[in-house]
């Protein structure tokens, strides 16, 4: 396993944390002021996108910096939201209280940069902080398991700043190592809450929350933190629920929970008693899949295909969307109907990638139905859209195997042995499927940050 | 005389006349026929001297006309399909290319070797070759990198045996599951089955328990063998090739069944004690397709 891929399916998979920060301190302090000013110049200073001393500063704050921080964050925050409050000026002659001073940095940035503009550059800066946080070594290996654990019953939510949770690291289901869940994240998210806009009587910026979560969420697919997108796309749900996007990218992490890449975690002994008291709707107990919270097959398979539908029934002509259901279907042996929505996807004439995975599905569900003149038709076509992925030069030559061409089967797999054995993930888009909006996440943080940059 | 019934095994196209592989990789193919690759052990070890006589072949419960081929004349063509992701790298990767080198130093030199690796990304390194040195210096050069498509190596690994005269064995050796083949469980089980390859497998680590690895030594007639820390993996080699060579081949023309499908097969030894292992069916060519 790469290292590439360790850092791409590094997995926050358990809140070990403990219930934290609730006992935090409530005085704000005058170093808790001096920080949160420095932050606040941070996020009006950040370049989006660039790792600069910005997201240096915040990404070197300890939880204990934090903790003396959040009482001066969320008044800070308060008064941001709700500017009608009366803002208390200093006496002249003495020097401002802590409290005052919050209350007039609020004032200010409101004169400057405006309620929206800020909280969307804040929750930029954290994400980039997120994003530029170091993956753990190569000894911290892999392991991309969902985070399935319920918060416990009555426990108060620690405020977003002071989150910190741990993830289990696990290498193919061993647990190997914990580290820090990054709280950039959640504080990031909390910044575009409806209620922040709601507080201040201003227009909730749907358009770019949305646009925000998607980039995200293809960050952390890419990379592989299914955890940490587990959570973002939670959020996102309850915020944007019939977002086509967010659809989407729910629905293709419900699909990598159910790829080899997370299920192989699961022995066939975990699978027994995870279907044991699922028919008995038991809680799950302590085997080592339930401690990393992989889900059954069937259950993650259901569910890829539900929020896939759902996707389709607000973007219709979302031909990924249709894509993927194809490839669901196909693994759970619906072969006719995976063929409808393979060539449903082909007709919306998508682009190179999706095209490719939309033959090699049209191409098994043609097998599988024996319609072996259509298959061969099918990857014929998406061999000649990557002529060097091994995907499609091994399902042109399994097919001709199933056919009892032995010649041709042997045939298809002589390009392989010309081929550089580095092998780049771009040779073969199937070595990126489980990426989902990942495959562009260049492009969609780029346009984030522009969009972000603009209104500046 | 009491009778063994064992389910067994059998590969299902016998090839003949096959061009040998030039040096690079190129694949030939073969004409059809049917071929048993059985293993008769009693108390763990095998029995020879066995003549055709002593077999019974029944193809879909219909007792087959068998020939028993002189072992002696078929090769050896041994495939070694070899995991180098990442995760081999160190000590394991140093014994596993140890253990490749001493298979390599035991095939005669009427054998015919094949090296594939593997990571995402599936390399036929060497392809069929009776100059053991490209063997050798390919699996000295071998680096560890990337993922894990272990399916579709297996299957290159089959297709490789299949285009090469003897008898062929793939040696598998994985450290982990798959990752990123293309090929599912069934489709790769479907392959071996069709197939005249066996198929040892050995799984260290978390490639341990993987199902469809012992499912395809099965279907093939081979065996798995777990490797663990201690494991001694020159001598595992050393055990599946002199197991491999003990093995009888049996051939026969099917008749009294349909071409096409899957054929069940049991194969009986006429005398007692004795164990046998093969594969429990093949799959017949569909002459209408």
């Amino acid at each position: 396993m790469s290292n590439a891929l360790r850092r791409a399916i590094l997995a926050a998979i358990l809140i070990l944390g403990a219930p934290c920060a609730s006992g935090a301190a409530e005085k704000i302090t005058d170093a808790a002021v001096t920080r949160l000013e420095q932050w606040i110049t941070a996020v009006t200073d950040h370049t989006p996108g660039q790792v600069d001393a910005a997201v240096g500063m915040v990404r070197t704050w300890t939880f204990a910096q934090r903790t003396e921080l959040n009482p001066a964050m969320q008044m800070f925050l308060d008064a941001l939201t709700r500017p009608q409050a009366p803002i208390p000026q200093p006496k002249t002659g003495k020097p401002a209280r802590p409290d005052e001073r919050v209350r007039s940095f609020a004032a200010a940035t409101l004169q400057s940069a405006g309620l929206t503009t800020f909280l969307e550059r804040a929750a930029v800066l954290h994400g980039d902080a997120a994003m530029a946080a170091p993956f753990p070594s190569a000894a911290s290996t892999a392991g991309a398991r969902p985070d399935n654990r319920a918060p416990r019953p009555g426990s108060k939510p620690d405020p977003p700043l002071l989150y910190r949770a741990r993830a289990l690291i696990d290498t193919d289901g061993e647990i190997r190592d914990e580290m820090p869940r990054d709280w950039n994240w959640p504080f990031a998210r909390s910044l575009l809450e409806p209620q922040m806009f709601k507080r201040a009587e201003a227009t909730w910026p749907m358009p770019f929350v949305a646009q925000w979560y998607h980039a995200t969420a293809a960050f952390m697919l890419r990379n592989g933190l299914y955890s940490d997108a587990r959570m973002h796309l939670q959020n996102a749900a309850t915020v944007l629920a019939d977002d086509p996007f967010v659809l989407f990218d729910r629905a293709c992490l419900a699909e990598i929970h159910g790829l080899p890449i997370v299920q192989n975690v699961l022995t066939e002994r975990d699978m027994v008693t995870l279907r044991r008291r699922e028919a008995r709707r038991e809680e799950y107990g302590g085997e080592m899949a339930n401690v990393l919270g992989v889900p059954l097959l069937e259950m993650t398979n259901a569910e890829a295909e539900r929020l896939f539908r759902r996707t389709l029934s607000v973007a219709p002509s979302f031909a990924e969307a249709q894509v993927r259901l194809a490839r669901l279907l196909l693994v759970r042996g619906r072969s006719g109907e995976a063929l409808e929505e393979a060539r449903a996807a082909l007709k919306a004439n998508p682009e190179r990638t999706v095209r490719f995975y939309a033959d090699l599905m049209a191409s098994r569900a043609s097998r599988m139905l024996g319609q072996f003149e259509a298959a061969a038709g099918y990857v014929g076509e998406a061999v000649g859209l990557f002529p060097n992925a091994q995907s499609a030069l091994v399902a042109a030559s399994h097919l001709s195997m199933t056919r009892s061409d032995l010649e041709a089967a042997l045939a298809s797999l002589g390009r392989l042995s010309i081929l550089d054995e580095d092998a780049p993930f771009d040779r073969d888009p199937w070595w990126s499927y489980r990426w989902g909006a990942g495959r562009d996440v260049d492009a969609l943080l780029t346009t984030l940050w522009a969009s972000v940059q603009q209104r500046r | 005389m009491t009778r063994l019934l064992t389910s067994v095994a059998l590969s299902a196209l016998v090839c003949s006349g096959v061009a040998k592989a030039p040096q690079r990789a190129t694949f030939s193919s073969g004409t059809l026929g049917v071929r048993v690759d059985v293993l008769v052990t009693k108390a763990g070890r095998p029995i020879a001297g066995l003549r055709a006589e002593d077999f019974e072949v029944r193809d879909n419960g219909v007792p087959q006309r068998v020939s028993l081929a002189s072992v002696a004349d078929l090769p050896v063509n041994a495939v070694l399909v070899l995991d180098t992701s990442e995760s081999t790298s160190g000590p394991k990767l140093t014994r596993l290319v140890e253990a490749a080198h001493g298979l390599v130093d035991r095939l005669h030199s009427s054998d015919r070797a094949a090296l594939i690796t593997f990571s995402h990304a599936v390399n036929l390194r060497v392809p069929s070759t009776a100059d053991f040195r490209l063997i050798k210096k390919a699996l000295d050069e071998i680096a560890p990198r990337g993922e894990t498509s272990a399916l579709d190596a297996i299957y290159v690994g089959l297709l490789s045996a299949q285009a090469e005269n003897g008898r062929s064995l793939l040696i598998v050796f994985t450290d982990g599951r798959d990752t990123a083949s293309w090929l599912t469980d069934d489709e790769i089980l479907d392959a071996a089955k069709r197939a005249n390859a066996v198929i040892y497998v050995l799984a260290a680590e978390h490639a341990r328990g993987w199902t469809i690895l012992r499912d395809l030594a099965e279907a093939t007639g081979g065996h798995g063998v777990d490797v663990t820390a201690g494991s001694d993996l020159s001598d595992e080699f050393q055990k599946i090739l002199e197991d491999f060579r003990s093995r009888y081949i049996l051939t026969f023309v099917p008749a009294g069944v349909a071409q096409a499908g899957f054929h069940r097969l049991d194969v009986m030894v006429r005398r007692g004690g004795l164990v046998v292992k093969a594969r429990p069916g093949y799959i017949g060519k569909d002459l209408h397709e």
